[in-house]
């Protein structure tokens, strides 16, 4: 738990909660908890370092503690104030996801461990059984690498999945 | 890159289009061998522990060890100005070689960004690309003419070099390193600026954790695998951070 996956994205956000007085002064909110009847505003804004190196983020009490292994401090500041501008502008920074191909929105279904290609069909099959629609199957490929009886030296054919 | 007993949606392969290939690669192997599989050879138990310096008690702080560094020659540019960085005081050399010459560019780069960086004065072409990530790989964005930025850089030398970044309607300090020291080595790099009581901050990659983060979280940013004991792929929380 808690640790990195596959992607590395060293920006963050931070939200700021204020109290508004009658004259429209800012006071730094620091409470977890809300006063009823207590009027928020909130001010974001987002930091990103270009650094494509190791690092370590400590998150501490009072402060945050930002580490890496190489490369150099590249920051970038992005006011907000609030958080969909300050997405708005990492983005502006770092390009657009890639647009995804249509057929990777459709259902998928995977599962490991099967010894031949009847269970795999068995699966498919019960997809049309119960008019699920059905855009991918996925297998892992354990099966294929260790055991010289597994699904790959039999030919499947084409696998309906509609 | 991903374990093969692992469950795996990436790297397993579509039934439709890999057949064919597994197919071909088989026909030219005998059909009843097993692959040779890797073992992990008993004298890796003999190798020395590997312990994170960030669970380390006995790493030295580099905060407490290391000069920092003074700022000179600032300089005007149209974007904002350039300045450079020496050390304070004598190398610190805690976790790498301190890097004696520094430049540093400010740049308000666009009402909506302002850009600081800190790089080696001297850099060889033979070591270029160990401190700056080329534009190619990562994008670097442009920069506009005549930005009236939201945010203001400050900068003091009051004990050692330290910067901070206001927002400028409120004045307030979005990120600030006044107090601390700047610590730029050959082979580490680090910089702490101050947050405020119970913050809430979000993002810093892909991990399985609450929305916000919490203040005694450590993140350490390298790419890795699925852990095994919960089934889950990547997000990037960037695009999935709360609404204020």
């Amino acid at each position: 738990m808690y640790r990195n996956l596959y992607g590395t994205h060293p920006s963050y956000l931070e939200t700021r909660y204020y109290t508004t007085d009658a004259s429209g002064n800012l006071t730094l909110v620091t409470s977890n908890e809300k006063t009823p009847g207590v009027n928020y505003t909130s001010l974001s804004h987002g930091v990103y370092l270009r650094n494509a190196h190791g690092q370590d983020v400590l998150l501490r009490p009072d402060n945050i503690t930002w580490r890496t292994i190489g490369g150099s401090i590249d920051l970038y500041f992005f006011p907000g104030p609030s958080q969909p501008e300050v997405t708005a502008s990492y983005l502006n920074v770092v390009g657009l996801p890639a647009l995804q191909q249509f057929w990777t929105f459709g259902f998928h279904q995977t599962r490991w461990g099967y010894t031949n290609i009847s269970q795999l069909q068995d699966v498919v099959d019960n997809y049309s059984k119960f008019k699920i629609p059905l855009e991918s199957v996925w297998y892992v490929e354990d099966a294929l690498s260790r055991q010289s009886h597994g699904l790959a030296n039999r030919n499947p054919g084409p696998i309906s999945t509609t | 890159m991903w374990t093969p007993t692992a469950k795996c949606l990436l790297a397993g392969c579509l039934v439709l289009s890999t057949c064919a290939a597994i197919e071909a690669q088989n026909a030219s192997r005998p059909t009843t061998s097993y692959a040779p599989q890797f073992t992990i050879p008993a004298s890796a138990n003999d190798a020395p522990p590997v312990l994170p310096n960030i669970r380390d008690p006995l790493a030295v702080d580099a905060q407490t060890v290391c000069p920092g560094y003074i700022a000179t020659d600032v300089q005007k540019t149209v974007t904002g100005f350039i300045a450079a960085l020496r050390l304070a005081g004598a190398p610190c050399n805690v976790y790498g070689t301190d890097i004696a010459a520094l430049n540093l560019t400010v740049e308000y780069q666009a009402a909506d960004r302002l850009h600081v960086e800190i790089v080696p004065t001297f850099i060889q072409p033979s070591n270029a690309s160990y401190y700056i990530l080329p534009p190619s790989l990562v994008p670097k964005p442009s920069v506009e003419a005549n930005v009236k930025s939201d945010l203001e850089f400050s900068w003091t030398n009051d004990p050692t070099f330290a910067f901070t970044v206001s927002r400028k309607a409120t004045g307030d300090k979005i990120f600030s390193t006044a107090g601390t020291k700047l610590v730029y080595e050959n082979q580490f790099i680090e910089f702490v600026s101050a947050l405020p009581e119970n913050y809430n901050l979000y993002g810093l990659g892909e991990s399985i954790h609450g929305l916000r983060l919490g203040n005694n979280f450590t993140k350490t940013f390298y790419a890795a695998d699925s852990p095994d004991t919960v089934d889950t792929y990547g997000v990037a929380p960037i695009t999935n951070r709360t609404a204020a």
